[in-house]
């Protein structure tokens, strides 16, 4: 059950092989028997999960079974739930409850979906890890998780739950989701409502997916997605064509290979899995294109003045009230974020522009451009804490420019940790970054999965 | 004055008070965020770039 996917499970229930009630059981258990050390989750719904597991197998029993009908699923605690607290990480939302759910999580919880509990994340999406602790990663003793969604990525990982929701503003669906060997979806911004989501960053938070494999998580998109949204900018293509389309073969899709930033300093295994990926799907009909995108290892700074400055607007009232509230890497990064001026958001706001209209015209000349997801594979959680590096390298692109990418694993490094593939597709492309995903994802082949000995 | 002394001010203004190794790191964000950007910025061509039309964007969509 550990290592079943969600489309997996939404089969055996139908056949009656499987219930509801003993998925989320099992499910349960297993948190309780491995989040001491993994550190996966801040709140677990026990009792709210098993009475709507017990509504699911009525009404898989009545053939009212909905499309995701008792599925477990965890939410990053960022989202707001009704059945548990939404506390962001942090002191300054110690225990609130919100009276409603995120849209996304709403979405999913009308579609069936059983919220087994709330994730681990990095304070408000961009800060410490002080309360619970930094999250594991299933596949190395002591190894991060990446963030800010890593919580999110250790509970899939770890085979507590077949999928969850994390948020990505600079990559934190992508990141966590390449370190854990995961699929990993950041959808365009707007196509799928951050309504109920506390923000970091108004102009590039996002919400999507992780899970096992791209067809659980296209599946979860179509599911969490604003349909109308999806209609009006995706040539009248509806949200439930977006699981079908995955699969297929890759002939004719034109794939752009980028000659600037992206291959270079990239530890060596990372390179290698990500050349042979692409080696493979070019056998499997696919053209590879050189692109040129000569910003794009010129974002970081724009990026940052960005995020950071939306942050501390969302913040700052708090932090004038009780800053000492908030953990320490919170509490500079926001006050950073405060400290930039107009000058520097214009300076931002231009090469944001320039970067959006660069990437446009770099992706309307292919169907997707492909890239490792990071430069690295998963470090150390001391590295984390004293001398972490930029792990938006490879993935803030997506956010300043509002495109959706995928991430999937294309191999492992020496070490046995997974190294990440990234798609990027234009916007409202999140049918083509799919497919394309499946392609690669099925001439990779990849099917490891972490050791339960790495698991604790 | 340089590039440098314009675009990375001897003072950053947080506005919240931090103290000690803090401040000191978040005015190190701040001064090193400054000098990156300023850099980017550049690349485009600075203040005499004309800035991206939006219609340029669509363009580029249809080409």
């Amino acid at each position: 059950m550990s290592t079943a996917s969600v489309l997996d499970l939404i089969e055996a229930y139908r056949s009656g092989v499987l219930s509801p009630v003993e998925v989320v059981s099992d499910a349960l258990e297993r948190v309780d028997r491995q989040d001491a050390t993994l550190r996966a989750f801040l709140h677990v719904s026990g009792d709210a999960a098993l009475t709507s597991a017990r509504a699911s197998e009525a009404r898989w029993r009545s053939a009212s079974a909905g499309p995701l009908e008792g599925v477990p699923i965890a939410h990053k605690d960022i989202l707001a739930t009704v059945d548990a607290p939404t506390t962001g990480h942090s002191r300054l939302l110690d225990g609130w409850r919100s009276d409603r759910d995120a849209t996304a999580v709403a979405r999913l919880r009308a579609a069936g979906a059983v919220s087994i509990g709330k994730t681990n994340l990095s304070e408000f999406a961009c800060g410490s890890m002080d309360l619970r602790g930094i999250p594991r990663n299933p596949w190395g003793s002591g190894i991060y998780a990446g963030g800010s969604s890593g919580g999110s990525a250790t509970a899939v990982a770890a085979g507590l739950v077949p999928a969850t929701t994390g948020t990505d503003t600079a990559g934190s669906i992508r990141v966590p989701a390449s370190f854990c060997g995961l699929v990993g979806v950041k959808p365009t911004w707007g196509l799928v409502s951050n309504d109920g989501v506390v923000p970091l960053s108004w102009s590039m938070d996002t919400v999507g997916p992780l899970a096992w494999s791209v067809r659980d998580a296209a599946y979860l998109l179509s599911l969490m997605a604003e349909p109308d949204v999806y209609r009006r900018h995706a040539t009248g293509a509806s949200l439930a064509a977006i699981v079908p389309a995955v699969d297929g073969n890759a002939d004719g899709l034109r794939v752009g290979v980028p000659v600037d930033h992206f291959f270079d300093g990239l530890a060596a295994p990372v390179e290698a899995a990500v050349r042979r990926a692409l080696a493979a799907l070019e056998a499997d009909g696919a053209e590879l294109v050189d692109v040129r995108l000569p910003l794009a290892g010129h974002l970081a700074a724009a990026g940052s003045v960005l995020v950071m400055s939306e942050g501390y607007a969302v913040h700052e009232a708090s932090l004038a009230r009780s800053a000492e509230a908030y953990g320490s890497r919170t509490r500079r990064r926001l006050v950073a974020g405060g400290a930039y001026d107009v000058r520097d958001v214009h300076r931002a706001r231009a090469v944001a522009a320039a970067w959006r209209a660069a990437f446009d015209r770099a992706l309307a000349r292919v169907d997707v451009i492909v890239t490792p997801t990071l430069p690295l594979t998963a470090f150390s959680v001391e590295r984390q804490e004293h001398d972490p590096p930029d792990t938006s390298w490879g993935t803030r692109h997506a956010n300043l420019a509002g495109t959706p990418a995928v991430t999937l694993p294309c191999g492992l490094d020496p070490n046995g940790l997974p190294i990440g593939l990234q798609v990027f597709a234009p916007r409202f492309g999140e049918r083509m970054a799919l497919h394309a995903a499946r392609c690669l994802e099925r001439v990779i082949g990849f099917s490891e999965r972490p050791t339960l000995e790495a698991r604790v | 004055m340089t590039r440098s002394d314009e675009a990375a001010p001897a003072s950053v203004a947080l506005p919240v008070p931090l103290s000690g190794a803090e401040r000191e790191e978040a005015e190190r964000i701040v001064r090193s965020t400054r000098l990156a950007l300023a850099d980017a910025f550049e690349r485009l061509g600075g203040d005499a770039a004309p800035r991206v039309p939006a219609y340029a964007v669509y363009e580029a969509s249809a080409s």
